[in-house]
């Protein structure tokens, strides 16, 4: 038993017969976990549904932050611009508020009303 | 056999057989199980649970209710657990699906809760059994889960909320395809 | 009992070569064991005074109970039986361990792991699944300390001089690779991806019949054969025989699951095959009965068996494992089974097995190890006599009374159990479990030095 011994390799017997059990068991696990995992079809109708609501989710939101900062036309006719833009343009000319009320009273927003009062009678 | 390898192997084949056998299989039987309506057109069922109830069962886990309370109904022929009023039908797989830990327990000190829900009255009367203790019953009570005003009057704690929404939504009361087979 | 005294005064190469992971493993595994009686004796206390304890979240009868479980199986029994299948296989394939640091570091990291598993479940982090119930970080770093701690054995089995194998080894190897692979694959399947639905029952039941017969059961079966053999000094019976009842049991034991989930809402097939395996368990339990008792039985050598410290303890062990076996088969028919099902009846069962058989043989095995492995005596026979009786008291009165009322709950629709047997039965174990540590650690703390060492 001597500790000169330079030939001694990196890895002696005994850990290298137990590196070996490791590698058995590892593969044992391994092999059972992925035949589980294969016959595990995650793709349940309540999760693809759940995944297709998530995902009308955030499409639904992405387009309602659009209106807000973006301009564009709306499905009746109308414009909408971002809500910054109208703040600075109120801001720099307020007699514009006065007029947007008086189209908002006018022809075009009492159309709606006769429907909506049917609707709820 | 006086390899190794060889006995690690046999004992891998015994244990890859069973985990093959029962649990492979059971998931193609079972993996797939679906909500399902109780006849044609009708809702779906099991109902989704509340999101209340979904935090109520991890005050369940917590404090370890599943040691003394199953969730499960056996079938007439096997035990008195219709007999003895827990549900009027046995549980059946379909009823587990939505949830994330199924509780089925494996020992009565109290009552099977599979169906509690349809059998209590009122969130009151839940409160009532956790908050005091029932004569003749081990079931001690959850004096922490309240808290006392300077009325006198108790006020559930966040948990005790959660916890009771979560038992009423323990039902079976609905049927299911193949529960009207089990009967 | 003297004869436990007979110990060599001197520590073999051997036994030094493991002395210090296999102090290491007894010395937490006897701090756990005593922990899990203080802990059973608060469970029992709490079935007799329910408001006991109750104004703490820290302390519901689910939390102490999932504790004192979680602390008897993996602290107490799975450290003892490292030491076990670690002298036991060493002794037998004559093996000298080299990097002792390993198993060392392996069953530090194991019972730091547990601790704070346990912390959780007393700060009320829990799973639903019994002996799974600490969060899900846990288990992996249980496997990869025992992985560490307690795979020398194949090692050892491995690097073994000559081609000689006894069945002991059989068991100790079957045991060890069971252990990872169940472990990690019901995490797999009941924590991390989650199987949908009532399947997680039947996950959770064959993990757990795996854990207790195998692991737990093949173990302590190893050192039956081992002590049995050993101690009578005579060769086993029917040895011939050992050979299929190994491999019957490990192929049957795994498929037993199901047959503790009868009625429950999973495919009736499975619940059949759980009921067949079952019965098929007779094979085994037959063959284990013919070698251990077809050994001792002859010759008077039960009466023998009852005067050696070892063999006492041991013997206990084997009959109870035959008992309980017995019992799980007879239990799994599907009419006595709805009768007996979720009542007291099926703790005692547990009981049975875990304690009876598998603790009684390890106390069994360490009155025969500690003296080798110390060069120490026993320090007080008085101990040794009070453990015994004390230990097979309480674990008598659990078993009878649990039978008894479970049986006697059929056909009730009341929950009345009568807590008082069970609560001195806890109390006598308690009692035993003091006097078994306190001898023990006299051993561990003795000097190795011949002039130290009280004379008897």
């Amino acid at each position: 038993m001597s500790d000169s011994n330079n030939s001694r390799p990196v890895v002696s017997g005994q850990v290298a017969s137990w590196l070996g059990v490791i590698a058995f068991v590892a593969v044992a696990i391994a092999v059972i976990a992925y035949a589980y995992l294969a016959f595990r079809t995650t793709d349940g109708v309540d999760a693809n549904r759940r995944i297709a609501e998530k995902a009308l989710r955030a499409d639904l939101e992405s387009k309602a932050k659009g209106k807000l900062t973006d301009s564009g036309r709306n499905a009746d006719g109308t414009y909408h611009i971002p809500l910054d833009t109208a703040v600075a343009l109120i801001a720099a000319k307020p007699e514009i508020l006065a007029q947007l009320r008086q189209s908002n009273e006018g022809p075009g927003a009492t159309a709606p009303a006769p429907v909506f009062t049917n609707g709820t009678k | 056999m006086k390899n190794l390898n060889l006995i690690l192997a046999g004992v891998f084949f015994t244990l890859a057989a069973s985990f093959g056998g029962l649990l492979l299989s059971g998931q193609v039987q079972l993996g797939q199980l679906n909500r399902a309506p109780a006849e044609e057109g009708g809702p779906l069922f099991p109902p989704k649970e509340p999101g209340l109830a979904i935090q109520g069962r991890q005050v369940y886990l917590s404090l370890g209710c599943v040691t003394c309370h199953t969730q499960q109904v056996r079938p007439a022929g096997q035990g008195n657990d219709i007999a003895r009023g827990w549900a009027q039908r046995p549980s059946v797989a379909r009823d587990y699906i939505l949830q994330s830990q199924v509780l089925l327990g494996n020992r009565r000190l109290g009552p099977d809760l599979v169906n509690y829900g349809a059998r209590v009255k009122s969130d009151d009367e839940v409160h009532a059994h956790l908050r005091t203790s029932m004569p003749g019953s081990v079931m001690p009570a959850y004096g922490f889960l309240y808290t006392q005003s300077k009325d006198g009057s108790f006020r559930p704690t966040e948990d005790a909320v959660a916890l009771v929404a979560y038992l009423k939504s323990l039902k079976i009361d609905y049927s299911s395809p193949e529960a009207k087979q089990k009967q | 009992m003297s004869q436990a005294y007979s110990s060599r005064g001197s520590v073999s190469r051997i036994d030094a070569s493991i002395s210090v992971p296999v102090r290491l493993f007894i010395f937490s595994s006897l701090v756990w064991l005593l922990v899990a009686s203080v802990l059973g004796v608060i469970v029992a206390l709490k079935l007799q005074v329910p408001s006991f304890m109750g104004e703490c979240p820290w302390f519901t009868y689910g939390r102490i109970e999932t504790l004192q479980r979680n602390a008897f199986i993996y602290g107490w029994a799975s450290n003892a039986l490292f030491a076990l299948n670690l002298w036991i296989m060493s002794s037998l394939a004559r093996f000298e361990l080299k990097s002792s640091w390993l198993p060392v570091l392996g069953g530090a990291v194991w019972n730091l792991t547990l601790t704070y598993g346990l912390v959780q479940v007393l700060l009320g982090q829990l799973n639903g699944f019994a002996l799974l119930e600490m969060p899900k970080e846990v288990a992996p770093a249980l496997v990869v300390a025992f992985v560490f701690a307690a795979l020398w054995p194949a090692v050892a089995f491995a690097r073994r001089p000559t081609g000689n194998v006894f069945v002991s080894q059989w068991y100790i190897i079957g045991a060890t690779f069971v252990f990872p692979v169940i472990t990690v694959v019901a995490q797999l399947m009941l924590l991390w991806c989650p199987t949908l639905g009532v399947m997680q029952a039947l996950v959770h039941s064959w993990f757990y019949q795996n854990l207790i017969l195998l692991w737990l059961g093949g173990s302590a079966l190893s050192a039956v054969y081992y002590f049995i053999a050993k101690e009578s000094g005579r060769t086993i019976s029917a040895y011939y025989l050992a050979t299929v009842g190994f491999w019957t049991y490990f192929l049957f034991a795994s498929w037993t699951g199901p047959a503790t989930l009868l009625g429950s809402p999973i495919p009736v097939w499975v619940q059949s095959v759980g009921v067949i395996a079952s019965l098929m368990m007779l094979v085994p339990i037959v063959i284990t009965a013919v070698n251990f008792f077809g050994t001792l039985a002859p010759r008077n050598g039960i009466a023998q068996s009852w005067n050696n410290t070892t063999l006492r303890f041991v013997l206990v062990g084997a009959v109870s494992f035959t008992l309980a076996a017995l019992l799980n088969v007879v239990s799994s028919t599907r009419s006595l089974n709805a009768l007996v099902r979720f009542t007291e009846f099926a703790q005692a069962q547990e009981h049975l097995t875990v304690y009876s058989f598998v603790s009684m043989v390890i106390f069994g095995a360490a009155y025969y190890i500690l003296p080798r492995l110390t060069g120490a005596f026993w320090p007080s026979a008085k101990l040794v006599y009070l453990h015994f009786w004390s230990c097979a008291a309480g674990s008598l009165l659990l078993v009878v009374t649990g039978l008894t009322q479970g049986w006697a709950a059929h056909g009730r629709t009341d929950f009345a159990v009568s807590a008082a047997p069970g609560l001195l039965a806890a109390v006598l174990l308690l009692v035993g479990h003091f006097a078994f540590a306190l001898n023990a650690l006299g051993m561990l703390t003795a000097e190795n030095a011949p002039s130290n060492r009280r004379a008897y």
